[in-house]
């Protein structure tokens, strides 16, 4: 599915120059749940961030779908990122101002699907992430279990081939962070690719493969056995 | 999609109702301010329209040379032996008729009235199309006819077909109803609204006025009176270039050249159209330009104050913006977003002042005589692209700043992107105060010069005085004797007093003179004021040389017009006009008149007295000199000094030996204080509509601050949190807040203080007069709109301050 050849992130400031990333190489196949764990600071999210094409690296290779996209504009990535990559963040990064289906309806927005169409998707997420009962209220009025669904079902509505989740339970209490994961678990049998950030060792051990990072370098890749 | 971009707006707006309300209510209030402005300057541009014939009729009008010392730069009107050599010589022109006002004594049946009668060429009627209720256009071919309009019909006979009805004019000449019209409409230059002593209700043919006082029909070169007019009207609609040089070789083929060169230098037509406006070309003052500039620097306060807001706002939906590029949207999309709301706040803001205005003109038209009216269907394409434009111009910033951002950096939702665009911020927030400083300081500079026009007004005793009006008639004149003895046994009357004018009264009535006897070249020019002796008295002029008139001095007094010689009283400013440096060594001597075409001897002027400078015509004049004399016939009021402190009921004793001795006619009164005022009034309109567009352009700015120091107070929420945690002190705090929109209102003092320098500048030129704290007045609004903003600011930074750190840091 993906292929990080060499690829590398540098900040540069005016004195300073911070390596986030440095000479990674990692391969994702379709349909692979993959973790990356790793310390505070160790370039976990920046490397998130590039392979959701939210950032680009200064450095090495980005091969997407076969398709080098190291030097490709924001536009392209853009075009890229909307039909293939869906998101979860730790914030939810709901909008408060939209409804719960209004929400998960955005991700349609932006992709030429009619009106009646988006409606029954949207209908259909909602009901396989749980959420349908609430499908008129604001996030402001559900927990944070709740909008985490909200964003699951936002992130894959679109039938996203790969789902990006940066820590997807770190502002989860214990149950609502079991059940998210047994959501990206699901999601995971039925075929979508899912590359999660995490700190906690136990839901790393829903992937089937970690990648520890430790200052921009990759140190171990863990397979898990199949079961 | 537009759904969803207008729904999120709303619902923005609904969640954050401090800003919202800012927001449209500061851009209703700059839209109602600019779309008043638009639409009354319209409405002045636009009288007269209803007649059928208005596009090929021209005014008249005149400028004057430097030299002319009348107080004004133009005339609306011109010599009337103008139109009968327009008529001549004028190919294009259909119709010529002039309008020459005049007070009647009218008379009907058991009742007289004063009126204003309005003599005019009988071609009136062929220019504007009067709507006839009885009779018809013809009605001014009857020499004794008379035109007279429903209203004044019903008020003389309780009815309208008066055709053929005799009215008594002065007991003395009759007219007969020859037509009666429905009423002018407010918006025509007949019902100027700042000339409502002369109301257009009866018209009467030139040849009238002809028969009863020997008024020449081929009209004179020698006197103009504001508000008469000479209408021409073209067979075709002509460029305004070419008749304006054609009547200007008309004038300047007759034109007197010392006239030419020394008064009136030139003609300049008018479309009928313009007339209503003449008067501020009058006074040199672009009143009507000056409201449409004002009415567009507010609605510039309002878009900055939208754009500053949506600005700093948008900075809390970062993280919206990060989701929707997340999720694919393209950066054009998301200007579309910001653009729809910012279009829907406009739009609100659009429907809103339409609610303010229709509340608004009511009360104006009521406080002003005026009929604006909200033609919506003339206005929807101006208030549609008015609401475009706005929406576009107010959202284009914060829709380019907010979408330009990184998607990482949008979803960290870090508020230290405040300093992002702050540049650009500062400009607004610069320009802003740079306009309210410069309104402030305007309004503050005609505020204080209109105190100064009234406080040096105080040198006549104004509320002791009573004028009484309309005395140039030969039948009161004979009785003015009488009158005068009868009123001077009023115990409360300390003088009495005839004169050709009283202070205040906008009258020039000028000469000229010389040292020399025969002088071919007599350049010495004065202002004329004929009275009797007690004129010096009643208004308090402090004499400074020689005597003052004296009724047992028969020189005092000139007799007849054969009379070449005559005792005088001058001014100090005359005085020096004749080269005395010392004023009152011009006591007792002589000077002389110039040559005269009609062989008559040179008249000779002997020095009597000398009395103060004294601005008689106040208000904006010039100090002139002044000569006064006694003679025969000119009087047109008279002026009861009254004890100060007397009781009201003196009014009615005077009215009741004016009764006793003047039965026919009726008095008519009123204090100088009232005559005063029916000038200064047009000065104290201007203050009132100055101070509303700067009120409301400081006030808007005032509450944009607000919102703002709001937003970046919120912004920096977690640095002052930090900042306590470390021991900061409130005031520390706020200094530190306030510093940070204190450099753009330093900058904004810096460029707007010349600015209202040479604006104000502008306004105190036409000011004989002048404030000289126009310096220190701009200074203060300077020192008052810092000082407002600081308030503003400083409330805000001390309740952020004051929050629990905690809290603060928790926030984040």
């Amino acid at each position: 599915m993906l292929k990080l050849h060499n690829l590398s992130k540098t900040y540069q400031t005016d004195e300073v120059e911070t390596i986030a990333l440095n000479s990674v190489n990692i391969e994702i196949e379709q349909g692979e749940f993959v973790a990356i764990m790793g310390p505070s600071g160790c370039g976990k999210s920046t490397l998130l961030n590039i392979i959701g094409m939210l950032d680009t690296p200064t450095g090495g290779e980005y091969h997407f779908m076969d398709e080098e996209i190291s030097g490709y504009s924001e536009a392209q990535l853009g075009h890229i990122r909307k039909h293939n990559i869906g998101f979860i963040f730790q914030s939810f990064n709901l909008i408060d101002e939209l409804s719960v289906e209004e929400n998960i309806e955005l991700a349609l927005l932006y992709h030429n699907i009619p009106a009646s169409e988006r409606k029954e998707r949207v209908a259909k997420v909602m009901d396989k992430v749980g959420i349908a009962h609430r499908a008129k209220h604001m996030p402001s009025q559900l927990s944070g279990g709740q909008q985490q669904r909200v964003a699951v079902a936002r992130a894959v509505v679109g039938d996203q081939a790969m789902i990006l989740a940066d820590e997807p339970t770190g502002n989860l209490d214990s149950a609502h962070g079991q059940e998210v994961m047994e959501m990206l678990q699901a999601l995971n049998d039925e075929g979508t690719t899912i590359v999660m950030v995490t700190h906690s060792p136990s839901h790393a051990d829903y992937a089937r493969r970690t990648i520890n990072l430790f200052d921009g370098h990759v140190v171990t890749e863990n397979v898990r056995a199949a079961e | 999609m537009f759904n969803n971009y207008i729904k999120i707006a709303l619902r923005a707006l609904s969640k954050n109702k401090l800003y919202a309300t800012i927001n449209v209510l500061g851009l209703a209030v700059g839209l109602t301010v600019y779309l008043f402005g638009g639409i009354m300057a319209d409405y002045e541009r636009n009288h007269d329209t209803m007649f059928k014939n208005h596009e090929r009729v021209y005014t008249v009008g005149s400028i004057m040379t430097p030299t002319a010392n009348i107080s004004v730069k133009e005339l609306d009107s011109s010599y009337t032996a103008m139109a009968p050599l327009i008529t001549a010589e004028l190919e294009e022109a259909e119709a010529v008729a002039r309008t020459v006002r005049r007070d009647y004594l009218i008379t009907v049946g058991e009742n007289s009235f004063h009126e204003t009668i309005w003599f005019a060429d009988k071609d009136l009627t062929q220019i504007f199309d009067f709507t006839y209720i009885n009779g018809d256009s013809r009605a001014l071919e009857d020499p004794k006819g008379l035109v007279i309009t429903k209203d004044l019909a019903i008020k003389y006979f309780g009815r309208t077909d008066v055709v053929g009805e005799t009215l008594m004019l002065n007991h003395e000449h009759d007219l007969h109803v020859t037509a009666v019209i429905e009423e002018l409409p407010q918006n025509s230059h007949f019902s100027s609204s700042l000339d409502s002593d002369h109301p257009f209700n009866l018209v009467a043919p030139l040849v009238a006025l002809n028969r009863m006082v020997d008024w020449k029909l081929e009209g004179n070169w020698d006197n103009i009176s504001y508000g008469n007019h000479i209408y021409v009207m073209t067979k075709e609609v002509m460029p305004l270039a070419e008749l304006d040089a054609k009547i200007n070789a008309i004038y300047d083929r007759h034109v007197d050249p010392e006239i030419k060169e020394t008064f009136m230098a030139a003609q300049k037509m008018r479309p009928l159209k313009d007339t209503n406006t003449a008067i501020w070309d009058m006074f040199g003052m672009p009143v009507i330009e000056s409201i449409q500039i004002l009415g567009v620097l507010v609605l510039i306060i309002a878009i900055v104050n939208y754009t500053n807001l949506a600005t700093a706002q948008s900075m809390g939906r970062a993280r919206e913006v990060g989701m929707r590029k997340t999720l694919g949207a393209e950066r054009n999309q998301l200007m579309m977003q910001f653009l729809t709301e910012s279009l829907t706040i406009a739009f609100l803001a659009m429907v809103l002042s339409i609610v303010f205005l229709e509340l608004l003109v009511p009360i104006f038209n009521g406080a002003t005589d005026k009929v604006v009216a909200l033609d919506y269907v003339g206005l929807i394409p101006w208030l549609l692209a008015t609401t475009v434009i706005v929406g576009l111009i107010a959202g284009a910033y914060p829709s380019y700043l907010i979408t330009k951002t990184n998607p990482i950096d949008a979803l960290k939702d870090s508020n230290a992107k405040g300093a992002k665009g702050s540049f650009f911020r500062s400009l607004m927030i610069g320009t802003q105060f740079m306009l309210s400083i410069f309104m402030l300081a305007i309004v503050m500079i005609v505020f204080f010069q209109n105190g100064k026009v009234v406080e040096s007004s105080a040198i006549f005793p104004k509320d002791e005085v009573l004028t009484l009006k309309r005395m140039n008639k030969e039948t009161i004149r004979d009785r003015s004797d009488t009158l005068r003895l009868e009123l001077l046994k009023l115990p409360e009357v300390v003088s009495v007093t005839f004169a050709s004018q009283v202070p205040f009264e906008q009258s020039n009535n000028s000469t000229t003179a010389s040292l020399i006897k025969g002088d071919e070249d007599a350049k010495i020019q004065f202002n004329n004021l004929y009275m009797d002796a007690d004129f010096i008295k009643t208004f308090d002029i402090p004499l400074l040389a020689g005597r003052d008139f004296d009724r047992n001095i028969s020189a005092d007094k000139r007799d007849n017009e054969d009379v070449r010689v005559q005792n005088v009283i001058i001014n100090e400013l005359m005085a020096h006009k004749l080269g005395y440096t010392n004023a009152a060594d011009a006591v007792k001597t002589t000077f002389w008149g110039g040559n005269r075409d009609d062989g008559k001897e040179n008249f000779q002027y002997n020095v009597i007295g000398l009395v103060q400078d004294q601005n008689i015509l106040g208000l904006h004049n010039d100090m002139k000199p002044w000569v006064f004399s006694i003679d025969w016939d000119t009087k047109f009021y008279g002026a009861i000094r009254l004890r100060k402190g007397s009781n009201a009921s003196v009014i009615s004793d005077i009215e009741d030996v004016w009764k006793r001795v003047i039965p026919d006619f009726p008095i008519e009164h009123e204090f100088l204080d009232g005559l005063f005022n029916e000038v200064y009034k047009i000065f104290k309109t201007m203050n009132a509509v100055l101070a509303g567009f700067a009120g409301t352009a400081l006030l808007l700015a005032l509450i944009g601050l607000f919102g703002l120091a709001a937003f970046m107070a919120r912004g920096r929420t977690k640095e002052i949190g930090i900042r306590k945690v470390h021991g900061a002190t409130l005031p520390q705090l706020v200094k530190l807040l306030i510093w940070q929109f204190s450099k753009p209102v330093i900058w904004a003092i810096i460029v707007a203080m010349p600015l209202a320098y040479f604006a104000s500048d502008l306004y105190l030129q036409f000011f004989a007069d002048r404030i000289d704290i126009q310096v220190p007045l701009i200074l203060t609004a300077g020192i008052v709109a810092v000082g407002l903003a600081w308030g503003v600011i400083a409330l805000h930074a001390i309740k952020v301050a004051r929050s629990n750190p905690i809290l603060a840091l928790r926030y984040e």
